[in-house]
C-alpha cells in the first residue's frame, strides 16, 4: 500500500471507527511468542506519518506492560460493538510514556463515544463506563505497516 | 501481585457466543493477529471450544504456535475475563461440534444468514489460565442468582404430577414453567408433517402473532429439526453479529430473510425445547424473555431435563381407567367412523374421525387445543384434497355436540383454533374393522 493512501486509510477507517465508539483491542507477544490482549482508547492518527498513538490499559506488572516495548510487534483491531464494522492494523511499537492531558482527553472523548454504542446493545451506563481502567493507561505510538478490513465474514482480513 | 485463577464454570455466562470475543495468536514470525471469535464455548473444567468459520489467519498461525489468548466479557455484569489457550485440535464432527452447530444454525436460520455462517469446524483449546482483569473490582449485577435449580425442577415434576382436573396438561406445563421457573412467556407448539404449529399460549396477553413454523426453518425449525435444545441468551446482540457477517456475504437478499418468531414484543433472550419421546418428536416449547440472558448456558441443561419430562409426561396415556365410575366412555367403531359417548351415538363420518382424533390426542398428550390446519394436513382424517369441507363439519360437530348430553364441548377460540371441553375425564375404545364399510363411509 502506497504511504499516503495508508495514512487516509488510518484516518477514514480507524479513526472515523473510533470516534463512532469503537472498541479497540491490542495484542502483543513475549519472547515465546504468548499473545496477550488488552484493551486500549483514544486512537488518533500523526500527522505526516504512517502511524497512530493511542493509549493501552498496561496494569504495573502485567504480562502487556512486559510486552510493550520499542520495536515489539502490535497488532489493533477497531471494531464497533453495534455493527461489528472493524479493521486491523499490524505495526511496531516506536514509542511509549505516561498519558498527556490531550492523550486523555481524547481517551475521555472515545469513551463516551464507546458507552453510547454499548448502551445501544443494551449495557447500562454504569457498566459500560467500566470497561475502561484509566489507572492502567499508558500512551503507545505505533508505526503502521498494514491494514486490514477485519469485519466478520467471508472477506474478513481483505487487505485495505 | 498474580491475579487469582478463575474456574472456567464460574464464567460460563461469557462462554456463549453473546458478545464476540477477541482472540489473539501470534505468526511464527513474531507477529500478532486479533480476530473476533462468535462463541467460545465451555467444553469441560479445562478445555474450550472455538468456532472456525472465516479465520484463516488464525488458522494458520494456531498451526505453526499453538498459544492464543482470548478476552471474554460476561454479558450481565460486563465483567472481562482473560484466557490463555493452548491449541490442542480441530474437530469437524461429534458432540461439541453439533452443539456449535446446532447453535450458530439456529442463529443464522433466524437471521437468514444460513449459506454465509457455516461452521468448518471446532478448535479445542485447553484453558491454560483464566484470570479476571482488574480482579478485585466489586462485580456490578443486573440480575439476581440463578435460583435452586434442583429444588426448582422437584417443585415442577411434583406440579406434573398432581392431579390434572382441567384434563389440560400442555396449559398445566405452560403455568407451570411461569411458576416455578419465572418463564411467563411460553409458546406450545406440536408438529404436523413438516410444520409445526401453535396450539397454547401463557403471557401473550392474546394469541402469537405467528402460529406456523416450517420444521428446518428459524430457531424453532431447527430446534425440531435437530432435536435440541436452544437458547439465544442475547437475540438483539446475536442479530448485529448475524448481520455484520451477512452484510459482508455473497448471498442473494431473497436467502437472507429473518424469520419470524411467535411474538413482535420486546424480546431479549430466546429459548427453544424441544419434546422427543422415544425418538419422535411430539411437540416443542418455545419461551422467550424481555430480560438479557434469561436462556442461556447456566439453564440449557435444566431446560433439556425439562423437555425430557415434559415429553415422557405427555406422551403417557392419560390417568383414567376404563372402569373408572367418571369416566365418559367413548367408543369409536372404525367401520363407519362412528363415535359413541356412554353408549348414546354422537355422529360419523368425517366428523366422527375429527372427534376421536382429537379426544384420542387429548387423552395421549393431553392436549385441549387444536388448530383448523393441523386437522386439514392430517392426512389420518383423510379429507378429499382441495375441497375438504372442514369449516362445515366442524360447524355440523359443534353442533351435535351442544345439543346432546355427552359432556364433551368444542369450542372456538381464536381464528383457526378450537378447544375441547370436557365435564368428565375420558375412557377410549376403539372397534376395529376388516369388513367393506369403511370404504364406502369414507367421505361422506
Amino acid at each position: 500500500m502506497l504511504r499516503s493512501s495508508l495514512s487516509s486509510a488510518l484516518q477514514t477507517r480507524v479513526a472515523a471507527l473510533a470516534r463512532e465508539g469503537a472498541a479497540i483491542v491490542v495484542a502483543t507477544r513475549d519472547g515465546s511468542l504468548r499473545p496477550s490482549i488488552a484493551r486500549a482508547w483514544g486512537v488518533e492518527p500523526v500527522v505526516g506519518q504512517d502511524a497512530i498513538r493511542l493509549c493501552v490499559e498496561a496494569p504495573a506488572l502485567s504480562q502487556m506492560r512486559k510486552n510493550l516495548r520499542p520495536r515489539a510487534e502490535i497488532a489493533v483491531t477497531v471494531a464497533r460493538p453495534v455493527t461489528y464494522r472493524s479493521a486491523q492494523l499490524k505495526g511496531v511499537v516506536v514509542e511509549l510514556g505516561e498519558p498527556t492531558e490531550i492523550d486523555l482527553a481524547r481517551v475521555d472523548e472515545h469513551n463516551d463515544a464507546f458507552s453510547l454504542d454499548a448502551e445501544a446493545m443494551g449495557f447500562s451506563p454504569p457498566q459500560a463506563a467500566r470497561v475502561i481502567d484509566r489507572e492502567a493507561l499508558l500512551s503507545v505510538t505505533i508505526t503502521v505497516q498494514e491494514l486490514f478490513d477485519q469485519t466478520p465474514g467471508a472477506t474478513a482480513g481483505a487487505q485495505l | 501481585m498474580t491475579p487469582a485463577q478463575v474456574p472456567l464454570t464460574s464464567i460460563l455466562e461469557c462462554l456463549q457466543g453473546v458478545i464476540p470475543s477477541p482472540f489473539a495468536t501470534c505468526a511464527a514470525d513474531g507477529m500478532p493477529n486479533i480476530t473476533y471469535m462468535s462463541t467460545v464455548q465451555y467444553v469441560d473444567v479445562d478445555r474450550v471450544a472455538l468456532s472456525r468459520q472465516f479465520f484463516r489467519k488464525t488458522a494458520a498461525n494456531l498451526e505453526e504456535n499453538p498459544a492464543g489468548q482470548v478476552l471474554v466479557v460476561d454479558p450481565a455484569t460486563i465483567e472481562q475475563y482473560l484466557l490463555d489457550l493452548r491449541y490442542l485440535h480441530t474437530e469437524t464432527e461429534g458432540p461439541v461440534f453439533e452443539a456449535l452447530e446446532n447453535h450458530l444454525e439456529a442463529l443464522a436460520a433466524q437471521t437468514g444468514t444460513g449459506q454465509v455462517a457455516r461452521l468448518r469446524g471446532v478448535d479445542i483449546h485447553r484453558v491454560v489460565s483464566c484470570v479476571r482483569l482488574r480482579d478485585g473490582l466489586e462485580v456490578v449485577r443486573d440480575r439476581g442468582l440463578a435460583p435452586d435449580a434442583l429444588r426448582a425442577l422437584d417443585e415442577f415434576v411434583r406440579h406434573m404430577s398432581a392431579p390434572d382436573a382441567e384434563h389440560d396438561l400442555v396449559g398445566l406445563a405452560l403455568r407451570a414453567l411461569d411458576d416455578v421457573f419465572g418463564f411467563a412467556r411460553t409458546v406450545f407448539l406440536v408438529p404436523a408433517g413438516d410444520k409445526l404449529h401453535v396450539v397454547a399460549a401463557r403471557g401473550y396477553g392474546g394469541a402469537p402473532t405467528t402460529s406456523d413454523f416450517n420444521v428446518g426453518d428459524g430457531l424453532i425449525g431447527v430446534a425440531a429439526q435437530r432435536r435440541q435444545v436452544v437458547c439465544v441468551p442475547h437475540l438483539a446482540r446475536s442479530q448485529v453479529m448475524a448481520s455484520a457477517v451477512h452484510d459482508r456475504a455473497a448471498v442473494p437478499r431473497e436467502g437472507a430473510r429473518p424469520i419470524a418468531l411467535p411474538t413482535t414484543e420486546r424480546v431479549y433472550s430466546v429459548g427453544a425445547v424441544p419434546l422427543v419421546a422415544n425418538g419422535v418428536l411430539t411437540g416443542l416449547v418455545y419461551l422467550e424473555s424481555d430480560k438479557q440472558g434469561a436462556f442461556g448456558p447456566r439453564n440449557e441443561r435444566l431446560l433439556r431435563i425439562i423437555g425430557h419430562h415434559l415429553a415422557a409426561t405427555l406422551s403417557m396415556p392419560a390417568p383414567v381407567a376404563a372402569n373408572d365410575p367418571r369416566a365418559i366412555e367413548i367408543t369409536y367403531y372404525r367401520a363407519d367412523d362412528s363415535v359413541f359417548a356412554d353408549g348414546d351415538y354422537v355422529i360419523k363420518g368425517a366428523p366422527g374421525r375429527i372427534l376421536w382424533k382429537l379426544l384420542r390426542e387429548h387423552v395421549a398428550e393431553g392436549r385441549m387445543q387444536f388448530t383448523n390446519r393441523e386437522l386439514r394436513l392430517d392426512e389420518d382424517l383423510e379429507l378429499p384434497p382441495g375441497n375438504d369441507n372442514l369449516d362445515s363439519r366442524l360447524v355440523a360437530l359443534r353442533r351435535r355436540l351442544q345439543g346432546g348430553s355427552s359432556g364433551i364441548g368444542l369450542e372456538r377460540v381464536g381464528r383457526g383454533r378450537l378447544a375441547l371441553q370436557l365435564d368428565r375425564p375420558l375412557a377410549l375404545t376403539e372397534v376395529p374393522t376388516s369388513g367393506p364399510m369403511r370404504r364406502e363411509q369414507a367421505w361422506p
